[in-house]
C-alpha cells in the first residue's frame, strides 16, 4: 500500500479511530491490532512474503530470550550468528543471489572459462533491507547488553512490523522503538496535530517535487546519448530532487503517522542539501542508516580510532556497505566508493566534525563562505547521484562524459519553469525551518492560526493541482 | 482527542466546501456557455464517432456535414456531445455515427474505466457530461477521477469563454491522413488492441456501448433526427479476422438496429487508399464520401 494512495486515505483514519476508540482498553490488543494492521499494510502489496517477516521476527524473539538465559560467551556467540545468518541469509538471497551469480560468470568469461549457472526470477520483497537491520540491531544489542530482550512477543511482533515504516523505514532501533510498545500510549494533541503536518509537507516533497521531477529525470536518464551537457545536468539535478523528495517525503509521512498512533520515530533527514560538507550531508542523509552502519560496522572495525591505514580501510567499507545495500549492482558500490572518498580529505584534515550546527544559525541568509560550501557540497553530491541513477556503470560515464562536454555552456532543451519554481518553495519553506524536525512545524513561529490554515491550504492546492504523476517510492526497491 | 478530531473534521471539511465551490462554479460556468453551442445554419448533417469516421467521413465532400468525430470516442461520450449539441441546433435532421465490430467491444469500457486510459478523456469532455455519467464514471474509476481532478477541472474551466468551435476540446474533425501503410503488422496491431486484453483474452461485448447506443436512439427520435449508424470499410484482411463472437454479435443487431445500419465494411478501395490496417487514408475518405453521398441521395429520393 503506497502512503500515496486512495487505499491508504482510507486505511489510515480507519486504523487510527480503531485503536484508539476501540482497542485501547489494553495495551496488548492495540499492540494486537497494530500488528494485524501492518500485516494487512504489507499484505496489500503480496501476502506471501508476510512469511518471511514473521519468519524473521520469530527468530528475532527466540534468539532474544536465548540470550537472556545464556551467559556463556560461545552460546551467545552461536545464537547472534543464527540471527546474523538468518536474516542477512534471506537478504543475500532476495537481493544479491543474481548480482553474486552474474558477477562470477563475468568474472569466469573474462578469464576464458565461460560458465552458465542457472539464474532465480526472483521477486524482491518490499522493505527488506530495512526490517532485516532493524530486527538484526534488536538481537545485537541483547547481545552487547546493551538492551533487555523482550517476553512480550506481541510487543516485538509489532516493532518489526508497524507499518508507518516497515518498508522504508527510518531504520529503528529497539532501544528507541520497543520501549515504545511496552508502555501505554497516550494521546497527544499537540504531537498528532504536528504529525499530521509533517504528513503533509511529506506529500508535498513526494507528490509535487519527486514525481514531477521523476517525468524529466526518467526522459533524461532513458535518452541521455541525445541531450546536451546542460540538459544532462538537469538531468542529475532533478534526480538528486527527486530522490530527496522521494524518501525524505516517505519517512516525513512514516514519522508523521506514527505520531498520530503515540510513537515517536527518530529523525531521518534533516535538511540535508543545506549542508556545507559531506560529512554533515551524511549526518544529515538517511539518518537512520548512516547511524546503524556507523554503531554496528564502523565502531566496531575501530571507527577512527585505530592507525590510519585501518581507518581508511573501514571508512571505505562503510560506504562500500552502504552502496551495496542499496541495491545489487556496482553503480551502487561506485557511488558509496565516491562519497568516501569525498569524506576521507575531511577525516584526516580533522574537518569532519566542523559543522555540527545548524547553518546561519540567528541569521535569515547564509554568508558567502557558508554558501558557497553549501553549493559545493551539493554539486559533490548530485555527481554522485548519477552514478545511483544510471543503469550501470557504462552508462554512467557516459552520461558524466556527455554532461562534461562543451554543450554544457548550451542551454538546456528542457527547464521547466513551473516545476523550478515549486522546488525553490521547497528549499525557501526548508531553510526557514531548519532548525526544525520539519518545514511546516509552524508552532511558535509567531504566525496566527489563521495564517498557519491558509498555508496548509495552499500545501494541499499544490498537492492537487501540480501533482506529478504517481510512481512508486523508490527506496521501495532497496 | 476530541479537539483533535474536530480539528481535521473542520480542516477537511472546509477545503472539501471549497473545492466543491470551485469546481461546481467553474462547471456551471462552462456547461452554461457549453449548452449554448451553435453549429453553422448550413450544417445539417453530424458526422460522429471514433477514428473510423474521423478518417473515412470527409465533410469537405458531403454537402453540409460537419465532422466531430475524436479518435476512441465512447458511445457515452458521443451520446453527451449530441445531447448537446442536438439540443441548440434545431437545424441538423442526421447524425451519421460510426459503428463497426470493435465498437462493441468492452475494449472500449477501458476509455471510461481504466485510470491510464481516462486521463485526456476525461479532461476532454469533462464541460459535457451530464449528471448521470459523472456518478457512473465515479462508481466505476473514483481514483482515476480523483487523480485527474487538475485536468478535469482545467478542461471544464477552459470552456467558460469557448467561442470558435475549435475551443471545445470535445468536438472533433475530420482528420486527412496522409499515411500509406497498410500491412499486416499494423492489421494485427488493430485486431489485437480491438478484441485481444493483453494479446490473448478476447474482450466480452460491451453492454455499456450498447446501453448508450441505445440512448443515442431515444435521443435522435426525440430530437426528430435521423440516425445512421455507419459500418466504415474495412480491409478484407482484417474483416476476415475479426472474431466471429463479434460479427455474429453484430448481425444480431440487425433486429433491433437494422433500420439505422449503414453496414459498408465491404467497400473496396484501392490498395493505396489505407492509412493502416482499418482506417482510409484521405484519398480513401474522398472515394467512400462520395459514395456515401450518392447512397444517401439515393435513400432520400
Amino acid at each position: 500500500m503506497l502512503f500515496n494512495s486512495l487505499e491508504f486515505a482510507i486505511f489510515l483514519p480507519i486504523v487510527f479511530l480503531l485503536y484508539w476508540f476501540v482497542f485501547n482498553a489494553r495495551l496488548k490488543m492495540q499492540n494486537a491490532f497494530l500488528v494485524l494492521a501492518s500485516y494487512f499494510f504489507y499484505g496489500w502489496w503480496d501476502w506471501r512474503f508476510l512469511s518471511l517477516i514473521f519468519f524473521s521476527s520469530l527468530v528475532d524473539y527466540t534468539v532474544g530470550l536465548g540470550l537472556k538465559h545464556k551467559e556463556g560467551k560461545a552460546a551467545r556467540k552461536l545464537l547472534l550468528f543464527v540471527s546474523i545468518c538468518v536474516n542477512i541469509g534471506f537478504l543475500g538471497f532476495f537481493k544479491y543471489y543474481n548480482f553474486f551469480v552474474d558477477s562470477f560468470v563475468d568474472a569466469f568469461t573474462f578469464l576464458g572459462q565461460p560458465i552458465n549457472p542457472g539464474m532465480l526470477s526472483i521477486l524482491l520483497p518490499v522493505g527488506i533491507s530495512f526490517y532485516t537491520f532493524q530486527t538484526l540491531s534488536y538481537t545485537i544489542d541483547i547481545y552487547r547488553r546493551k538492551l533487555q530482550p523482550t517476553e512480550d512477543v506481541i510487543a516485538f511482533f509489532a516493532f518489526v512490523s508497524f507499518f508507518p515504516q516497515l518498508v522504508a523505514g527510518p531504520i529503528e532501533r529497539a532501544t528507541n522503538l520497543l520501549p515504545q510498545f511496552l508502555q501505554k500510549r497516550a494521546f497527544d494533541q499537540a504531537n498528532a496535530i504536528d504529525g499530521m503536518r509533517q504528513i503533509l509537507w511529506g506529500l508535498f516533497k513526494k507528490i509535487v517535487i519527486a514525481d514531477n521531477c521523476a517525468g524529466y529525470v526518467n526522459e533524461i536518464f532513458t535518452n541521455y546519448q541525445d541531450q546536451s551537457g546542460s540538459t544532462l545536468f538537469i538531468g542529475a539535478f532533478f534526480f538528486a530532487l527527486q530522490i530527496y523528495g522521494d524518501f525524505s517525503g516517505y519517512s516525513d509521512i512514516a514519522i508523521g503517522t506514527a505520531r498520530l498512533f503515540g510513537f515517536k520515530l527518530m529523525q531521518n533527514f534533516a535538511f540535508p542539501y543545506f549542508s556545507r560538507d559531506i560529512a554533515e550531508f551524511w549526518r544529515r542523509w538517511h539518518i537512520s542508516l548512516t547511524s546503524w552502519f556507523r554503531d554496528y560496522l564502523y565502531i566496531p572495525m575501530g571507527g577512527s580510532r585505530v592507525a590510519k591505514p585501518k581507518v581508511v580501510r573501514n571508512i571505505f567499507i562503510v560506504f562500500i556497505v552502504s552502496g551495496f545495500w542499496h541495491g545489487a549492482n556496482w553503480t551502487f558500490i561506485f557511488w558509496g566508493l565516491l562519497h568516501a572518498c569525498y569524506f576521507l580529505p575531511l577525516l584526516f584534515l580533522h574537518r569532519n566534525r566542523k559543522n555540527l550546527d545548524v547553518i546561519a544559525k540567528g541569521r535569515y541568509f547564509p554568508n558567502f563562505r557558508e554558501l558557497a560550501s553549501m553549493i559545493v557540497t551539493f554539486l559533490l553530491v548530485v555527481f554522485a547521484w548519477i552514478f545511483f541513477r544510471a543503469e550501470n556503470l557504462s552508462q554512467a560515464f557516459e552520461y558524466v562524459g556527455g554532461l562534461f562536454s562543451m554543450s554544457f555552456f548550451s542551454l538546456p532543451e528542457v527547464l521547466p519553469v513551473e516545476l523550478l519554481i515549486l522546488i525553490l518553495i521547497m528549499f525557501v519553506a526548508e531553510w526557514l525551518q531548519r532548525d526544525k524536525k520539519h518545514a511546516l512545524q509552524l508552532d511558535g513561529a509567531g504566525i496566527p492560526g489563521w495564517g498557519r490554515w491558509l498555508i496548509y491550504y495552499a500545501v494541499v492546492f499544490c498537492i492537487i493541482w501540480f501533482r506529478g504523476e504517481q510512481q512508486e517510492f523508490i527506496y521501495f526497491q532497496f | 482527542m476530541k479537539g483533535f478530531l474536530y480539528k481535521i473534521f473542520k480542516f477537511f471539511l472546509i477545503l472539501l466546501i471549497t473545492v466543491s465551490a470551485a469546481f461546481g462554479i467553474t462547471y456551471m460556468l462552462s456547461y452554461r456557455n457549453v449548452s449554448n453551442i451553435k453549429l453553422d445554419k448550413d450544417t445539417h448533417i453530424l458526422i460522429c464517432g471514433d477514428s473510423h469516421t474521423k478518417t473515412a467521413l470527409n465533410d469537405s465532400i458531403i454537402p453540409n456535414s460537419l465532422n466531430i468525430a475524436h479518435s476512441s470516442e465512447h458511445y457515452l461520450y458521443s451520446y453527451n456531445v449530441l445531447r448537446v449539441l442536438l439540443a441548440n441546433n434545431p437545424q441538423i435532421t442526421t447524425v451519421l455515427l460510426g459503428m463497426s465490430y470493435h465498437n462493441l467491444s468492452t475494449f472500449y469500457d477501458d476509455y471510461i474505466f481504466d485510470q491510464a486510459m481516462t486521463q485526456y478523456m476525461y479532461p476532454r469532455y469533462a464541460a459535457v457530461l451530464d449528471i448521470n455519467s459523472i456518478p457512473l464514471i465515479l462508481n466505476h474509476n473514483f481514483e482515476g477521477f480523483t487523480t485527474d481532478f487538475k485536468d478535469i477541472y482545467h478542461g471544464a474551466y477552459r470552456h467558460i469563454n469557448s467561442r470558435k468551435l475549435d475551443d471545445y476540446s470535445f468536438i472533433g474533425w475530420f482528420y486527412k491522413s496522409k499515411r500509406n501503410n497498410k500491412n499486416d503488422s499494423t492489421i494485427n496491431d488493430a485486431l489485437e488492441k480491438h478484441y485481444y486484453r493483453s494479446g490473448q483474452d478476447l474482450y466480452s461485448i460491451s453492454e455499456f456501448q450498447l446501453i448508450y447506443l441505445r440512448k443515442i436512439m431515444k435521443l435522435c427520435i426525440y430530437q426528430d433526427v435521423k440516425l445512421k449508424l455507419i459500418n466504415c470499410p474495412l480491409s478484407t484482411e482484417y474483416h476476415s479476422q475479426v472474431p466471429t463472437e463479434f460479427l455474429e454479435y453484430y448481425d444480431n443487431l440487425n433486429s433491433e438496429f437494422g433500420q439505422f445500419i449503414l453496414d459498408y465494411h465491404d467497400f473496396t478501395v484501392p490498395e493505396n487508399c489505407w492509412g493502416d490496417g482499418d482506417h482510409l487514408n484521405l484519398s480513401g475518405s474522398m472515394i467512400f464520401s462520395e459514395f456515401v453521398v450518392r447512397e444517401m441521395a439515393s435513400q432520400s429520393r
